[in-house]
């Protein structure tokens, strides 16, 4: 593993690569929905017998939007990152001058990446909706915090859809399985509320933060969010190894 | 190995693992564990489509212990001879919705190891 052959597949993905185009209109896709439900969501108030000057909390919309739409996107980009590059045969000539664990890292790193910059291009429209609409503040602390907690949550779908794709032989039965796994997580999280089944499921990580946003920052605990963050690393270390010892043992 | 024989063991592992879980009352996780179970067992054993062995050993050995729980188990025998019908389907529908997603499970499970398995 070398840092700097990390980056080299990471930039190569992003801008050169096969899939650069594709990764970046997914990115750009989940921007502009964002942007539309945001939008529109201030006719949610309209559904409200609520005075007139109530503020839309635009974050914690932006949040759900994250929580909810964000494991479906990262599954459109990331479903056949590797499995494509091993059908075509093309990760040969990657394979002969950069090790493999170095391969999968750079994989990651290019999507979470992409997806990090599309999160800040999100909290930074939430902030200017917030701001021009309501005239509140602009809230840097809130932005970083949104940035980095929704990063970390979309990371770990890409680590599990990246395994998936080391996994499979064909991009069809990534799709699929990739499916699979994201209702099985979304299976584990509804039945797991109160035992351990929650834990493996990103949802519970992202849902746990929700409060950041919401408004209810006293109830907030700052041991809570480091917690949930190294859960989340945990979780990532584990499928970014399996995908590490699959992609070892291939044949390519 | 062939169908008839990969199909058998996977059926009565299953079998032999939910009745003896069912002992325990883990509840729910009984038949996850059994799904995951069955589908390592499956794919180490089969030479291809392991997805497909472990879904029909999964859809069997459920429907297999259910019918037995429908003659056997009080409680079950007491739903099924409800006379609300919505109840009754409320109740079949719901098993069938858990088999679904065990055979899920269990086919995710089958796909990782034999695809660990494949490739040395």
């Amino acid at each position: 593993m070398n840092i700097l052959k990390i980056i080299v597949v990471a930039e190569d993905e992003m801008f050169n690569g096969s899939k650069s185009k594709y990764l970046l209109a997914v990115g750009g896709i989940f921007i502009f929905l964002s942007l539309v439900i945001i939008h529109y969501s201030n006719s949610i108030i309209s559904l409200f017998p609520f005075q007139n000057n109530i503020n839309v909390p635009y974050y914690l919309i932006s949040y759900l939007i994250v929580l909810i739409l964000g494991p479906l996107v990262t599954l459109i980009a990331s479903y056949d990152f590797i499995c494509n590059e091993i059908q075509t045969g093309s990760i040969r000539y990657i394979i002969s001058k950069i090790d493999r664990t170095s391969f999968i890292l750079g994989k990651f790193l290019a999507l979470s990446s992409v997806f990090t910059v599309a999160v800040f291009i999100i909290a930074i429209i939430s902030s200017l909706y917030n701001l021009f609409l309501f005239n509140n503040a602009f809230e840097l602390g809130k932005i970083i915090l949104f940035v980095v907690i929704s990063s970390l949550y979309l990371s770990c779908f890409i680590s599990g859809f990246l395994f998936i794709s080391t996994l499979s032989p064909e991009s069809k039965t990534a799709l699929i399985m990739s499916g699979v796994f994201l209702g099985i997580l979304i299976f584990a999280f509804f039945k797991g509320n109160g035992n351990f089944l929650k834990y493996l499921t990103p949802y519970f990580y992202g849902i746990s933060n929700i409060e950041l946003f919401g408004g209810l920052t006293h109830k907030f605990e700052f041991f809570e969010l480091l917690k949930t963050i190294f859960l989340i690393i945990v979780y990532n270390s584990v499928f970014l190894s399996l995908a590490s010892i699959a992609i070892k043992r291939r044949d390519l | 190995m062939n169908t008839k024989k990969l199909l058998s063991i996977g059926i009565v592992t299953g079998l032999i693992i939910i009745v003896i879980f069912s002992y325990f009352n883990f509840g729910f996780y009984d038949g996850v564990i059994a799904a995951i179970i069955v589908g390592v067992i499956v794919a180490r054993e089969a030479d291809n489509s392991p997805i497909k062995y472990t879904v029909i050993s999964i859809l069997t050995y459920n429907m297999i212990y259910w019918t037995i729980m429908a003659f056997i188990d009080q409680d079950t025998k007491m739903i099924l001879g409800y006379e609300n019908k919505a109840i009754i389907g409320l109740f079949v529908g719901t098993i069938i919705i858990m088999i679904i997603l065990f055979s899920f499970i269990g086919s995710f499970s089958a796909f990782v190891v034999y695809n660990l398995k494949k490739s040395k």
